[in-house]
Order: C-alpha cells, then sequence, then structure tokens
C-alpha cells in the first residue's frame, strides 16, 4: 500500500473500522451465497437446466421445495450485502478523487447490481411459492428469468469492475486507491462475466444458463472477485504502518 | 526478434501445408499440428512477451502451462 | 539469448498485467478443451464442418497477428533504446495489423453467415462463432491498447512508460498467442 493511503487511514480510524467492515460483508455475501445458493437453493450447480420441459421442471421443484424456500431467503441476504461491499470499494476510491466522478458511478452501478441480484432472489422465491398453481411454463420462466437477471446483466457488472479499475489505472504513482494488480483483476472479471450474454442464444451445451461457459464461469468468476476484493479492503484498512 | 518472425510464419506455413495434404496419416498429422501451435506459442510467450527475462516461476509456469494444455489437447483430439 | 541471460531478470510489464494473463489463459484453456472434446464426440460432424471453412481467411489472420505482434516488439525495442528516433511507425502498423484482421474476421463470419451457417447449425459453428467472437473482442481491445502505446512511445523515457508500454505489448501477444491454437482447432486440425 501507498504511504497515502496509510496516511490518510492512519489518522482516521473510523474510517480504517467501516472499510473492514465492507469487506467482512463481501465474506458474509459469499458464505451466504453458499448456503442458498450452492447447498439449498440448487442455483449452482444448477438443479435445473435450461433444456428441461416445465413438467421436469415442476417435478424438480416439488421435490426440493423446501430446500429452495430456505436458500431463497440466505440468497436475498447474500445479494443485498453486494450494496455494503460495493460501497466500500466506492468510498475507497473517493478518498483519492479531487472530482469523484468514478466513486460516483461505481455507486450507481453497485446500486444497480444490487437491485438485479436481489431479483434474482424474487424471481428463485416465487418460483417456489407455488408451484402446483402456476402453470408449469410459467415456472420455467421464473428460472429463466433468475438466471438471466445474473448473468445476461454482464453491461452492468462487467461495467462495475471495469468503473473500479479505471480510476486505478488513471491515478498517479503512489496515489492509486488499490494496487495496480487490483485494476488487472476487476478487468478480467469483466471479461468472465462477458459470454454470460450467449445464453439468449442455447438452450443447452455450455453456452446455455445452466452450461459451463455461460453461467458458471461468470458466477464462479463473480464470487472470486468479491472475495479478492473484499480480501484488499481489508487489507488496507488493517495495514496500520503510518 | 527477426529471426523469432521468421520462425513463426514457416511454422505456420508447414502446419497450413500438414493441414492441406491430410487424409492418409490423420492421427499423426493432428498431434503434428497441434506440436506447431505449441512450439509458436511458446516463441511468442519467450520472444514476444519476454519471457526470456522473467523470473524462473513465470518462465516455468508459463512453459508447464503449455505442456499441459498441449499434452490434453492432443490425447483428446488424436 | 546469451547476451540476455546476464541481465538480471525481471518481470516484463507491470506484475499485474501477469495476473491477467494468468486468468485469460486458464480460460481459454477451458475453451481449447471444451473444442477438443466436441472434436471427440462428433468427429464426423466436426470434419465435415471443418472442411467449410475457408482456411485462407484463418491463414492470413494468423500470419497478420503474428506480424501485428513484431512490429510492437519492435516498437517496445526502439523505446528502450531511447535513441530519438519516431517509433510510433511500428505501433501504427500493428494496429493497422489488428484492423484488417477485424474486417477480414466481418467478411468471414458474413461469408458463413450467407451459407446459412449459424451458431446454431451444430456444435462446431457454435464454438467457432462465439469462441472467434471474444476473442475478437480481445482484438478490439487490443487495438484501443495499442492506439495508448502509440501516443505513449513518443512520451520521454520513464521507468513507468516503459513498464506500461511492455504491459500493453503483453497484451497484444496474448491476443495473437490465443489466435494461433483457434487457428489450429478450428481450421487445421
Amino acid at each position: 500500500m501507498s504511504e497515502i493511503t496509510s496516511n490518510i487511514l492512519a489518522q482516521d480510524s473510523l474510517s480504517r473500522k467501516s472499510l473492514a467492515f465492507c469487506g467482512y460483508t463481501g465474506y458474509a455475501a459469499i458464505i451466504l451465497f453458499i448456503i442458498g445458493g450452492v447447498w439449498l437453493g440448487g442455483m449452482l450447480p444448477p438443479l435445473l437446466n435450461a433444456s428441461d420441459t416445465p413438467s421436469e421442471v415442476v417435478a424438480k421443484v416439488n421435490e426440493n421445495l423446501l430446500n429452495m424456500r430456505v436458500g431463497s431467503i440466505f440468497m436475498i441476504a447474500s445479494f443485498a450485502l453486494f450494496g455494503t461491499f460495493g460501497a466500500g470499494i466506492a468510498a475507497q476510491t473517493r478518498r483519492f478523487e479531487t472530482s469523484p466522478v468514478f466513486s460516483y458511478v461505481q455507486l450507481v452501478f453497485t446500486a444497480g447490481g444490487t437491485t438485479i441480484a436481489l431479483l434474482v432472489a424474487f424471481a428463485w422465491s416465487l418460483m417456489v411459492f407455488r408451484p402446483d398453481t402456476y402453470a408449469p411454463s410459467i415456472l420455467l420462466m421464473w428460472a429463466d428469468f433468475a438466471y438471466f437477471l445474473a448473468v445476461f446483466s454482464v453491461p452492468l457488472f462487467g461495467g462495475w469492475c471495469v468503473l473500479i479499475a479505471l480510476p486505478i489505472f488513471f491515478s498517479e504513482p503512489g496515489r492509486e486507491p488499490f494496487p495496480r494488480w487490483v485494476a488487472y483483476v476487476n478487468l478480467w472479471a469483466a471479461l468472465l462475466f462477458a459470454p454470460g450474454q450467449m445464453v439468449i442464444f442455447f438452450k443447452d451445451g455450455p453456452f446455455s444458463w445452466h452450461g459451463i461457459v455461460a453461467m458458471y464461469l461468470p458466477f464462479i468468476a463473480f464470487f472470486a472477485w468479491i472475495a479478492i476484493m473484499s480480501w484488499v479492503m481489508i487489507k488496507i484498512a488493517n495495514d496500520e504502518n503510518s | 526478434m527477426t529471426w523469432a518472425w521468421f520462425l513463426l510464419v514457416a511454422v505456420t506455413i508447414l502446419a497450413w501445408w500438414l493441414a492441406e495434404g491430410e487424409q492418409k496419416m490423420a492421427d499423426a498429422t493432428t498431434t503434428a499440428i497441434l506440436l506447431t501451435a505449441g512450439v509458436k506459442i511458446w516463441v511468442i510467450g519467450y520472444q514476444f512477451m519476454e519471457l526470456k527475462l522473467a523470473p524462473a516461476f513465470l518462465r516455468y509456469g508459463f512453459l508447464l502451462w503449455l505442456i499441459a494444455i498441449s499434452c490434453i489437447l492432443v490425447f483428446l483430439i488424436s | 539469448m546469451n547476451e540476455k541471460s546476464q541481465a538480471q531478470s525481471r518481470i516484463p510489464g507491470e506484475p499485474g498485467i501477469w495476473a491477467f494473463v494468468t486468468g485469460d489463459l486458464l480460460v481459454f484453456s477451458l475453451f481449447f478443451i471444451l473444442i477438443a472434446i466436441g472434436n471427440q464426440e462428433q468427429g464426423g460432424v466436426f470434419s465435415s464442418a471443418r472442411g467449410t471453412l475457408d482456411l485462407r481467411f484463418g491463414l492470413a489472420n494468423t500470419l497478420l497477428l503474428l506480424t501485428g505482434s513484431f512490429f510492437v516488439a519492435i516498437g517496445v525495442e526502439r523505446f528502450r533504446l531511447d535513441d530519438g528516433r519516431d517509433n510510433r511507425i511500428w505501433f501504427r502498423l500493428a494496429i493497422l495489423s489488428g484492423v484488417i484482421f477485424l474486417i477480414n474476421k466481418v467478411f468471414e463470419w458474413n461469408a458463413k453467415v450467407s451459407d446459412g451457417m449459424t451458431p446454431m447449425t451444430n456444435d462446431f459453428f457454435m464454438y467457432y462463432f462465439v469462441f472467434t467472437a471474444i476473442h475478437a473482442i480481445h482484438v478490439f481491445v487490443g487495438v484501443v491498447i495499442l492506439s495508448f502505446l502509440f501516443k505513449k512511445s513518443q512520451a520521454p523515457f520513464t521507468p513507468e512508460t516503459q513498464r506500461g508500454l511492455e504491459s500493453g505489448a503483453i497484451f497484444w501477444h496474448l491476443v495473437d498467442l490465443l489466435w494461433i491454437m483457434l487457428f489450429a482447432l478450428f481450421y487445421l486440425v
């Protein structure tokens, strides 16, 4: 970490604590998603397939009803924490911007990303709300909706990453809000989200919303990105060599 | 630098010639084509990306990746 | 190589670019393996579909990228010599090679689509269109980066500019390197 960062932070124990708080909420988001989305909810690995017929979807949902319902609760808690996580990054960028353009745009994308993510959990919970009353094809549509929100929203989540990378690249050497390698990691994450948009063309195979390239890759990259950014935030907050 | 470029072009032509003249020994040709790609990637990494100057972990990391992916592809395809 | 080995080893470019390179190589490894598995499972479909590709486009594009990489490498080396010569021409030529690559690609895709081949035709064309498109995005980003390098190459020599220039060049070489394998897998094998 640069001297300036540690100087500012050394004088300001509140901002250090708040930055660490935001970092830890990122970790919490990952853990909650692992419980809600991976273990219980059947989002990753996908319980449903884009190639399933509506009746297959109904059968699978009915088999896992309770797990998916409880999983939805954990997922929505996880996704809400994207807000604190993103605000922490924006606040750290803000400290180094005289004219806080990038920090503001980051906040816009954080808010958008959090909302879209919350809708994923809404779609998932509505799918398991009354699967026998809805027509089977509506259930399939909720599944489509959930995955489209998650992986088709590339410009939003990828743009968020780019907006974290740019202020790092543009700042003078020694005055970066985050170490420079963080910028490269963000660009890489944005690139991994990109194949998500292929889901519109395919209902089976690696580019469908249950496929390895269009779904696994963006999902894993996204949570790896949260893990890395949270780790960096906490590390900056803990760096006390004033 | 210039010899690297000449080598790359020569190997590309060789691979193209191999692909054109296929049919007879399909498996051997396939392996040879993948190997030419591997060689080209090594030259690009070593010369152009200047891995020749890089610390050992980068140089060998790259080489290891190249060998691994080439072996996997040769195994799967031929 | 002999004269170089005496110089102490250092990481070319910024260390961060290698995080990106590593990540991108791993992702494309997954793509390569997917193509190879498809080839193994549906050999007939793949080889007949491969036969319809125009090898001349692929070969031209390979040579373009190789030569573009060569130009960028010369440009970076000239910059390090710092003898005040105008070395922008090398970056200009490299940008040109990238742009021609993209134009070529558009013609090639166009020809395929008008022959009735789309990503939905079969698995070969699915991989072909999607992966070459992802690669073309790389080329486009690379051209944007090269135009920054073009400006930077006239800046006064500092270690920072040198690292910046090398990092951009490494990305361009990465684009080249990934194409080499895609070319082999789609056109030649």
